[in-house]
């Protein structure tokens, strides 16, 4: 099975609630928010994809809604695939992948961090990079470049 | 009745056993460790946010302060996601130069890593052996392309400059002394038993734990899985050099350590390869889209100097698309998340960074240990803040 | 309190490391006194960057492309339309040396000489402009 037909074979499983939206260079996966986890657990568990290798977790900012992309590898057939979970930019809220991957946890930290996608489940999801006190979200496209916080001490 | 209190500890954020910045917080039971919760973030930069706002060539720079100790890999890890998000490959002696550096700058961060361990626990002789021969290699770098630490050494499409006369031989020299010198770290570490002791069983990783927490390169392979992406995605020219790649089996400090002297190994034999091998030829893509002009032909190539402001000013303008590229960084996979929008700025830029991701796993390893084993773990896993924190 | 073949075998290894050190107490220095020696830098070596008057063409392109944006140009036009530089400055504070400035520059204006000891004792000694930035560096007064 190649990475197409992997990308056919989600599309037809969960139909309407998967799409494929990229296949070159790298497989690009849209999935429904409320299948995440059950598509993660079934690229994860079964024998012929076996993705079990998270490696990165982040956001894209487009406006308006923001993507939440997770990039699975699978380490026995050599392949790795990208899942993209759509959200409004107003209450971007996904389920936690740490139940799956331990490795989500940093990722998830960051990526609530730097966009504010609020990640449900995850047991400790607070600032990593930043300071706890800082406002707003850093890599969000409305996030002024050309100005420095006013700090209030 | 007797009652106990669990410590908080603060290590850092400067003590001098952290490899920069960060602060450990360790709850401690006596001198056993009940928590340990890593904080980070003192170094952070923004370098995502500042990559969305420069053309894809001038980010090259700002990769180089990523993991300061291994700038050539990062550099050649952003160039080949670029690369990929463009569709383009180097031409061969480009590959090659590209290959040397980085397998160099692979030896010299495996140096560097070890020397700070042996500091870290005690030894300070090897830091001093260690940093003598890194000497040789930042010579070599300088003499390549100008710097010593920062190198800045390649471009999207090839390579910046081509070797200098002299370079190979320089190499050849460093390549002949090396071997021996690597004996005599082991002669002064593999054995000692203060070494051992220190390392032996000491923070183990079981494969099963370091696939689900994500570790990757080094720490990877010393779990006894056997993954390296030179080997499994031969990327550049990996796939006609002959290597081995070294695994270590209980997962512990000690493996770890091993791990990297055979990897200082592998490496000198892929860099002997390579110079061996070295083609004629161009360094630099012949894509009038990509590469930049020769200025010799400006005075009287008008079209010319037009092309190298458009390429300089809008920059290239890859596909609309996302790619992700990891690369086999010394530390572990440094991987470039990239998303076009079709113009010249990358829409998103986002660095999978292989320290920040080892480093999830410390609260799992360090509960039960003792509070000195805590410095050997984290030298053990050879982070850098610079990457942790971008 | 007997010695069994356990200990025996750890003080040999701990001999042989230190018969490594021993070794290298007989081998030349490689270390250099740095303030009374000095080595030699490489032909390429990227150290303060060097402006030319005479070769600049105002194009701008330097302080554009520059990532840190070190560079601050000023161009006016001259009286035959060409435009001409009225003030340019390099922030060697802010300069990271990565030669990206000199690698695009048309006409070669800029070039990178081997001066690196660039400490002051004020932040306006490290901001090199005009007549600073060409002819030869100036000597470090910390000899």
């Amino acid at each position: 099975m190649n990475l197409c037909e992997i990308g056919r074979e989600l599309e037809r499983r969960y139909d309407g609630l998967v799409r494929v939206v990229q296949e070159n260079p790298d497989l690009v996966v849209e999935v429904a928010r409320e299948k995440l986890l059950e598509v993660c657990r079934f690229l994860k568990d079964t024998p012929d994809f076996e993705f079990n290798f998270l490696i990165f977790i982040t956001a894209v900012d487009r406006v308006d809604y923001l993507e939440v992309v997770y990039c699975l590898r699978s380490m026995s057939n050599f392949r790795q695939i990208m899942l993209k979970v759509q959200v409004p930019a107003d209450n971007p809220e996904v389920p936690s992948l740490t139940g799956i991957w331990p490795a989500a946890g940093f990722d998830e930290r960051e990526t609530y961090d730097l966009l504010g996608v609020r990640f449900s489940g995850h047991p400790d999801l607070t600032r990593i990079l930043l300071p706890d006190d800082w406002e707003g979200h850093p890599l969000r496209k409305s996030y002024p470049v050309d100005k420095r916080p006013v700090r209030t001490y | 009745m007797q009652t106990t209190h669990e410590m908080v500890v603060n290590l850092g954020p400067q003590h001098p056993s952290t490899h920069g910045v960060m602060k450990l917080e360790v709850v401690m039971d006596g001198e056993y460790i009940v928590d340990c919760k890593p904080v980070i973030g003192q170094l952070h930069r923004g370098m995502e946010k500042m990559a969305e706002g420069m053309l894809y060539g001038q980010f090259i720079p700002i990769t180089d302060r990523l993991d300061y100790l291994s700038p050539a890999c990062n550099n050649l890890s952003y160039c080949l996601a670029v690369e990929k998000l463009l569709g383009i490959e180097a031409p061969e002696r480009g590959k090659y130069i590209r290959v040397i550096i980085a397998e160099m700058q692979r030896i010299a961060n495996h140096l560097v890593a070890l020397g700070s361990w042996g500091l870290d626990l005690g030894a300070w002789t090897i830091l001093l052996y260690t940093f003598r021969d890194r000497e040789m290699l930042l010579d070599l770098f300088e003499m390549f392309c100008g710097q010593r630490m920062t190198l800045n050494c390649f471009r999207v499409g090839g390579t910046t400059y081509d070797l200098p006369d002299g370079f190979v031989e320089k190499a050849r020299e460093f390549l002949e002394v090396i071997p021996s010198r690597i004996n005599d770290y082991e002669a002064l570490l593999t054995k000692n038993p203060i070494w051992m002791t220190r390392l032996r069983d000491v923070g183990v990783v079981s494969a099963e734990d370091a696939l689900a927490y994500g570790l990757t390169g080094p720490n990877l392979r010393a779990s006894g899985v056997k993954w390296d992406l030179r080997k499994v995605y031969p990327y550049e020219v990996y796939d006609r050099m002959q290597f081995d790649v070294p695994v270590g089996s209980r997962g512990d400090c000690l493996d770890r350590y091993y791990v990297r002297i055979q990897e200082m190994r592998q490496s000198c034999r892929i860099v002997q390869q390579a110079l061996d091998q070295l083609p004629p030829g161009d360094i630099m893509v012949d894509m009038p889209t990509i590469a930049l002009p020769n200025k010799e032909e400006f005075p009287n190539n008008f079209p010319e100097v037009v092309r190298h402001f458009h390429l300089l000013v809008q920059g290239y303008a890859p596909p609309e698309g996302e790619v992700y590229l990891g690369y086999e960084n010394p530390k572990g996979e440094l991987g470039f998340y990239l998303v076009s929008d079709g113009s010249g700025y990358p829409y998103r830029l986002k660095i999978r960074s292989p320290s920040f991701i080892n480093m999830q796993i410390f609260p799992k390893i360090m509960r039960g240990a003792m509070l000195a084993d805590v410095i050997a773990i984290l030298a053990s896993f050879d982070p850098v803040l610079g990457e942790i924190d971008r | 309190m007997a010695l069994g073949l356990r200990d025996v075998a750890l003080v040999v290894e701990l001999l042989r490391g230190l018969g490594v050190t021993l070794r290298h107490l007989f081998k030349p220095t490689v270390t250099i006194h740095y303030p009374t020696e000095r080595r030699e830098v490489y032909e390429r070596y990227r150290g303060l960057v060097r402006w030319d008057k005479e070769k600049c063409a105002a194009c701008a392109l330097c302080a554009r492309f520059c990532p840190v944006k070190a560079i601050t140009i000023q161009t006016d036009d001259g009286e035959d339309g060409k435009k001409t530089v009225k003030y340019y400055q390099i922030d060697a504070a802010h300069c990271m040396y990565c030669g990206l400035c000199s690698e695009i520059c048309p006409v070669g204006a800029l070039s990178h000489s081997p001066y690196h000891e660039l400490a002051a004792y004020r932040r306006e000694d490290t901001i090199y402009a005009q007549e600073r930035l060409s002819g030869a560096p100036p000597i470090t007064m910390y000899r």
